[in-house]
């Protein structure tokens, strides 16, 4: 069994056969590969044991460790690819699962690729704990917790952090808006890194494609989440935030980028949108995507992989504020595994059409391998 | 290691040098520098009646000359007095006085605001804390107390900074103050090595920097000597490429705001008004835009109509009102340089040079190229963009009054 556990200096390793190392890092949310003949020293530096390894590799574990604060652009397959004696075999467990703990929503976000299970469909009553283990068998690196929102489902947020708290990485997704200083101290105790859904830093155009199923609240939703995010901060959690990339904000990303590390932020990633085949989406997806300049979608997805583009020439990851482009994809073989409110692992197929039920023990025949490690290694091939 | 990551993107290009807006080439001075050397031995002093970010005082200060610069858009003037020699050794002890004291820094509580303006209210307040902090450092000097911080109170302001274009920016938004502090100090550090470096390089200090209107300068000196750049006509207002600093001095520092509505080149175009225009070549082009707007769409002939055509108009009238000031200024037998490049709009080539030439030939100087050639103009979407309406020629003009 590949085992995962969590190291004296609080990163979490999971040790693979024939491949190395894949090490979840909750101080600044970042995934890490090791190279086989590295491994011995990377699970010794993390207990706190004596150590032989190359600055650059000490460098990246270190990232968002307190008093570790140098400045370098970061590298998360280390070291490089051709260090791996055996590339081509990966690893057959997931790095990662993604528990949708609840369907219920306070958003209305106009591209959501949920939106076939969000406040549509009644799931059965699940036992929190029994699921937490069923993930747990397949020793993920990190489990991401999100929805919906799951703040909005507290006791199941908190029973799904103590089952899995110290045994895997643990990330929750959210948008922002609810903040509760009972959860935090979870998040504080098991080293939750919290991942924030916001689209622009003008609350008109984040309201835009992001609204509040409660318009009234449109107006303070930019304030509430930033203030959120800075409580988050001082607490001393990571924060790394999600942005889908629209016609709306595809202009903005280097003043995403440059706000957000200003503020402290930890991160951030850019979505590249993937255009619903739900047909009651498309107008709502439409509203953010065409204007009077850029009239059709075919137009909209080329102007954003422009900008995508130029942003990525001028901008660089560091140290201080990572950065990463994730490429969605609508292929019936995807690289996200999903475990609806329910219980039941699913991969994600865009739009609610055509999720793919996936078995516990042949997990990755649906699976693209592959991109699901890239998604969280970043490329395998350079 | 990126630097000023803090500061708007044309101060940053001014301070580390990556970006040269709206100036001379070196290049280009180089050619006029020759010319001069070689022909005049009588240059004591070179005028510069649209001077911009001082980059002729910069270039001439190194060669031994003293300048006299004009500036109307005060962000761009508060940068020539930055820069200015003189004021290197009073600036940098300004600085070091404001870097000395760190710990009585004016404190600001809030870590960030979300505001529909430009400046939210605790930027507001705490902007002129700083201007007063700076004011007491500079013993009142409120000169120099502006332009040291003026360069940096775009850290402060609401708004979307974007990749693509420079003058135009959404107001609003969010702004972080964290580490506002760090990032002065950097600012300051930065300013004090680019002065210091400079220093040493120039053989004179004696230049004056004048924030007026050229139309509206009244002065008692001649100028023999000239060297200058207009604005060019790219439908560009320059006033809001420092849309957040002329804020600040329009709301926090002078009593007034400053009216920008008549800068040659600004993209206002609606009440204003031009009279008779007299060079031959601009009138040509004038009627040839015209004319090809009737073989074009309804709604572009429509634009050329009410835009495009009054723009033009604008530019090669107030071009010419203002050249006719600078000879008056001039002393007899001057000589002038003049950097200018013809844009192309709707594939018709803009003939600023030619009617540049005519304008002073109308006012009885001998006006020719001296230098001529074909450049390059990075679009500001792609900086490998390289478009039909991106080439230009380049024209170096002299001309002597006789």
């Amino acid at each position: 069994m590949q085992k995962v556990s969590k190291t004296n200096i609080g990163l979490f390793v999971k040790l693979i056969d024939n491949f190395g190392c894949v090490v979840f890092s909750p101080f600044s949310g970042l995934f890490f590969a090791i190279a086989q003949p590295y491994i011995n020293d990377v699970v010794a530096f993390c207990n706190n044991k004596t150590y032989n390894l190359p600055d650059h590799v000490v460098d990246n574990l270190s990232i968002g460790i307190k008093g570790y604060d140098k400045r370098f652009e970061i590298q998360h397959w280390l070291p490089k690819i051709e260090s791996f004696s055996a590339q081509e075999v990966l690893p057959e467990d997931p790095l990662v699962v993604n528990w949708l703990i609840t369907n219920k929503c306070n958003f209305e976000c106009k591209y959501c690729y949920a939106s076939d299970v969000i406040d549509k469909k009644e799931f059965d009553p699940v036992e929190v704990k029994e699921v937490a283990l069923k993930i747990l068998y397949h020793e993920p690196v990190a489990v991401t917790l999100s929805g919906g929102e799951p703040l909005l489902e507290k006791q199941k947020l908190i029973d799904a952090i103590s089952e899995l708290g110290n045994k895997t990485g643990i990330i929750v997704d959210t948008n922002g808006y609810i903040y509760d200083q009972e959860i935090v101290e979870l998040f504080k105790r098991y080293n939750v890194v919290v991942r924030v859904s916001l689209d622009s830093l003008h609350n008109k155009i984040n309201s835009c494609i992001r609204p509040a199923k409660n318009p009234i609240l449109d107006k303070q939703v930019l304030n509430v989440i930033m203030s959120n995010i800075q409580e988050y901060l001082s607490n001393e959690i990571p924060v790394l935030v999600h942005t889908v990339v629209t016609s709306l904000n595809a202009s903005n990303l280097e003043d995403l980028y440059d706000k957000f590390s200003r503020f402290g932020v930890n991160g951030l990633r850019l979505f590249r949108v993937v255009t619903p085949n739900n047909e009651n989406q498309q107008s709502d997806f439409k509203e953010v995507m065409l204007s009077k300049s850029i009239t059709t979608l075919e137009k909209a997805q080329k102007n954003i992989n422009d900008k995508l583009k130029s942003f990525l020439r001028d901008i660089k990851s560091n140290s201080r504020f990572s950065l990463q482009i994730v490429d969605s994809s609508s292929d019936s073989k995807n690289s996200v595994i999903l475990v609806l409110p329910n219980g039941e692992f699913y991969t994600e197929n865009m739009f609610g059409n055509s999720k793919i039920k996936i078995g516990n023990t042949n997990l990755f025949k649906k699976v693209d391998l592959k991109r699901h490690y890239m998604r969280y290694l970043g490329k395998l091939d350079n | 290691m990126i630097q000023l990551e803090n500061i708007s993107h044309v101060y940053r290009g001014l301070l580390l040098r990556s970006r040269a807006f709206a100036s001379f080439k070196r290049d280009e001075l180089d050619i006029i520098s020759e010319d001069i050397i070689s022909q005049y031995n009588d240059v004591d002093e070179i005028f510069d009646p649209m001077s911009g970010y001082g980059g002729g005082m910069y270039y001439f200060a190194r060669k031994g000359y003293k300048t006299t610069n004009v500036e109307l858009n005060p962000p761009a003037y508060y940068w020539q007095v930055l820069i200015n020699p003189q004021n290197t050794e009073s600036i940098i002890k300004i600085i070091n006085s404001i870097l000395a004291y760190r710990d009585k820094w004016p404190i600001l509580h809030e870590k960030f605001s979300i505001s529909d303006e430009i400046f939210a209210e605790p930027a507001i307040k705490h902007i002129r804390f700083l201007y007063e902090m700076i004011l007491n450092r500079s013993k009142k000097n409120d000169l120099l107390s502006i332009s040291i911080l003026l360069p940096f109170v775009s850290r402060f302001a609401n708004y979307i900074k974007s990749s693509t274009n420079i003058t135009h920016f959404k107001h609003g938004g969010f702004c972080s103050y964290v580490g506002w502090d760090d990032d002065f100090e950097e600012y300051l550090n930065i300013l004090q090595e680019r002065l210091l470096l400079d220093v040493v390089n120039f053989k004179e200090s004696n230049h004056k920097n004048i924030l007026s209107d050229l139309m509206n300068l009244d002065l008692s000196d001649k100028f023999k000597f000239f060297v200058t750049s207009p604005p060019y006509p790219n439908y560009r207002d320059y006033s809001k490429l420092f849309k957040i600093e002329n804020w600040i001095l329009d709301n926090i520092i002078y009593s007034k705001p400053t009216d920008f509505k008549y800068m040659i080149g600004s993209n206002n175009v609606s009440g204003k008004k031009f009279g008779d225009i007299q060079s031959n070549k601009s009138n040509i082009f004038l009627t040839t835009l015209l004319d090809k707007s009737k073989k074009l769409t309804k709604k572009s002939r429509r634009d050329i109509e009410t835009y495009y055509h009054p723009y033009f108009s604008q530019y090669f009238y107030n071009l010419q009102e203002a050249y006719k000031k600078l000879d008056s200024l001039l002393e007899r037998n001057a000589i002038g340089y003049i950097v200018v490049n013809d844009n192309i709009t709707r594939d018709i080539i803009i003939p600023v040079g030619a009617s540049i030439c005519d304008i002073f030939r109308n006012l009885g100087f001998d006006a020719d190229d001296i230098d001529a050639s074909q450049i390059n103009h990075f679009g500001n979407i792609g900086k490998m963009a390289k478009r039909i309406n991106s080439q230009h020629t380049r024209h170096i003009i002299k001309v002597c009054k006789k």
